[in-house]
């Protein structure tokens, strides 16, 4: 990645605490970051530390609660509720540990869902998510129902659902977390691959040491803060 | 999401928990499908008042009676009044005249009136038979309707039959009959010597009621006939009101008053017709309060299995909103699963309703309603059904708000992490 690219989202001194009163935890101590076009990203740290919260933070699932957040110079916190979901909608991929695919719909309705929600109409959001199944390599799962998978095939078909809308940026909390260390070598893989080839922005929470190395950077979180 | 989207997800959404979603709809039904019923027995029952009253009388007509006889204030003697004395079919029921007559058409809306007389004729004579008849006089604009044929000419000697005269005159049908000559034979009270035949042509017969009424000629005929029996001099209690149109319920009113002020009374064709509707009105409301009861708990119902719908989806929900679902496409979502619960028992209990009804009216006309009502005792207005069925889903509507709130304000963040 050349560094004279430019800076794609900027975060600067996130603050995030939890509860009230006697109850609140500040999970976040002021965290800055900026990452760059063609970027890939590591965030490392113990169990707690609060790499999710960032996360999400950066993402816009969630608003700090000081600190700013600003996505080619626009800021998140200028947006309201339908922005901001329509701002995730097209400009944000997520892949969860867990996976997340609706065990009621087919393999390729659930990477169609993303479009749904954009309001897109059937034939063009059956195209998208038919191609985003073939970078993954599940074209001939189409019509599986999604429980019907192997854990590596139902990240794969996660990962289709968080490229079906063509996002600039990635974000990955723990994607080989629930798989064996095979499996989780191909997502890897496929992962680095979209970053190299298609440019997409990859952040990724792991403690997969073999992910981490991949990623241009790194960041080690502890307690809330950048090491 | 496009709309289309909403429905058809809101569709696969029910069909995930199915027992619960049929015995939601089913509360629904029990509620709509009471009260299409009730609607249809209304509907039947109206239209067979109407039927049985236009047999009888018109929606333009108002029978005036003197206030003070016993028809309007039973149970009471009138005193003497010069000029009015008893009418010997009628109990104490004053007698009118020229006078009255003349005082009523001065009445709003009035556009004439007529003594309301019977005529008891000798016989009625058809080819070789007799037979007993009673006549009645028709009134101009008077909108009694045959079920064949058509009503007499005011200016002709025409006569509309009840009924059961088909039969007796051994015809299978009115239409047989229509433009045929019946003799009326009369008699002269005073002089039983006197007597005389009117020859009249039918035109048409009246609706098969459960009293057989009196045929109807054209009023001025009538009079002619009465002033033969009673030397011009007719008794009579009542004066028959006829008004240019029939009357809305404040114009009847009106009317009812201004006659009450100069010392009459007035049965309208609406007093009638609620008279007959009262005791009918009285099951109505009880069966619609029972259709309330049951869509109030139906509602209770679709919140509950909303509520759990919310719950049991809750992952779900956090990560559409991940997706960049809104706060209100997660709300009409929810709603639309209420409507469909909602239209699902509209439809069901309306269709089960009209499929009942289609029985019910085969046993019951064929049955113990026989002569009564001729085709149908339950009538299913579009309309109304329609209504029943927008009801229920607005009642789906109104109950789906609190679950789809409760599913729109959840925090995705939360909810993605619910097991
Ligand atoms: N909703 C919440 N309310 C209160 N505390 C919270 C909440 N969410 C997270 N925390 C706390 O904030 C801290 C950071 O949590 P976070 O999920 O970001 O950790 P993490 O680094 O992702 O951990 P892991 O590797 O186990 O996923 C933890 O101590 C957690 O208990
Ligand atoms: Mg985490």
């Amino acid at each position: 990645m050349p560094d004279q690219a430019e800076v794609f989202l900027e975060a600067q001194s996130l603050h995030k605490t939890y509860g009230r009163g006697a109850a609140a935890f500040e999970a976040l101590k002021g965290v800055s970051l900026s990452i760059k076009e063609g970027d890939s990203l590591a965030i490392l740290g113990k169990s707690g530390s609060g790499k999710s919260t960032l996360m999400h933070l950066l993402a816009g699932l969630d608003q700090p609660t000081t600190g700013s957040i600003c996505y080619q110079g626009e800021s998140l916190s200028n947006m309201n509720e339908g922005q901001l979901s329509e701002f995730r909608n097209h400009n944000v991929g997520f892949i969860f540990q867990q996976f997340f695919l609706q065990p009621t719909l087919t393999v390729l309705e659930n990477v169609i869902l993303p479009l749904k929600i954009a309001g897109e109409s059937g034939e063009y959001r059956e195209k998208q998510a038919k191609d985003a199944l073939s970078k993954v390599g599940l074209s001939d799962k189409v019509k599986n129902r999604a429980t019907d998978l192997s854990g590596g095939q139902k990240q794969r078909v996660a990962i289709a659902r968080a490229l079906v809308g063509n996002p600039k940026i990635l974000f990955a909390d723990e994607p080989t977390g629930n798989l064996d260390t095979e499996t989780a070598s191909e997502v890897i893989e496929l992962l680095q691959s979209l970053n190299h080839q298609a440019g997409i922005i990859l952040v990724v929470v792991t403690h997969d040491p073999d992910l981490a190395k991949q990623c241009r950077r790194q960041i080690h979180i502890k307690d809330g803060t950048v090491q | 999401m496009k709309p289309v989207d909403y429905i058809t997800t809101a569709q696969t959404n029910l069909g995930r928990s199915k027992a619960r979603t049929i015995l939601t709809v089913f509360a629904i039904v029990i509620g709509t499908f009471t009260l299409a019923m009730t609607t249809a027995f209304g509907q039947g029952v109206q239209q067979i008042i109407n039927l049985q009253l236009q047999a009888y009388t018109s929606p333009n007509l108002v029978f005036v009676t003197v206030a003070s006889g016993s028809q309007s204030t039973p149970g009471t003697i009138p005193p003497y009044q010069p000029g009015r004395q008893t009418t010997g079919g009628e109990g104490h029921q004053p007698s009118m005249n020229q006078h009255d007559i003349d005082v009523i058409k001065t009445m709003p809306y009035v556009s004439a009136a007529y003594p309301n007389l019977r005529v008891s004729a000798d016989y009625i004579q058809y080819g070789a038979g007799k037979y007993l008849i009673s006549l009645a006089g028709l009134y101009p604009g008077s909108q009694v309707s045959p079920v064949s044929g058509s009503l007499p000419d005011q200016n002709s000697s025409g006569i509309i039959l009840p009924y059961p005269y088909i039969q007796t005159f051994g015809a299978s049908s009115g239409e047989e009959l229509l433009g045929k000559t019946v003799t009326v034979h009369l008699t002269n009270q005073a002089d039983p010597n006197k007597q005389e035949d009117v020859k009249m042509a039918i035109t048409g017969f009246l609706a098969d009621t459960v009293h057989t009424p009196d045929a109807f000629i054209p009023v001025n005929n009538l009079t002619t006939l009465a002033d033969f029996q009673s030397n011009n001099k007719p008794v009579y209690s009542e004066v028959a009101a006829v008004t240019s149109q029939p009357l809305s319920t404040g114009q009847d009113q009106a009317l009812k008053n201004a006659l009450s002020a100069h010392g009459y009374s007035g049965l309208s064709y609406l007093d009638t017709q609620n008279n007959f509707r009262r005791p009918l009105q009285i099951v109505k409301y009880g069966l619609s309060g029972f259709a309330g009861v049951a869509l109030l708990a139906a509602a209770i119902g679709i919140v509950n299995t909303l509520l759990m719908a919310v719950f049991e989806r809750t992952q779900e929900i956090g990560l559409l909103k991940a997706l960049g679902m809104r706060r209100r496409g997660i709300f009409t979502l929810f709603i639309a699963e209420a409507l469909a619960i909602g239209f699902w028992g509209g439809v069901i209990g309306v269709g089960l309703a009209v499929i009942f009804g289609r029985v019910a009216n085969n046993i019951l006309v064929h049955g113990i309603f026989r002569g009564v009502a001729d085709t149908h005792l339950l009538v299913f207005p579009i309309a109304y059904m329609a209504a029943i069925i927008g009801g229920a889903m607005l009642l789906g509507v109104i109950a789906g708000t609190l679950p789809a709130l409760r599913a729109s304000r959840l925090d995705p963040i939360e909810a993605l992490r619910r097991e």
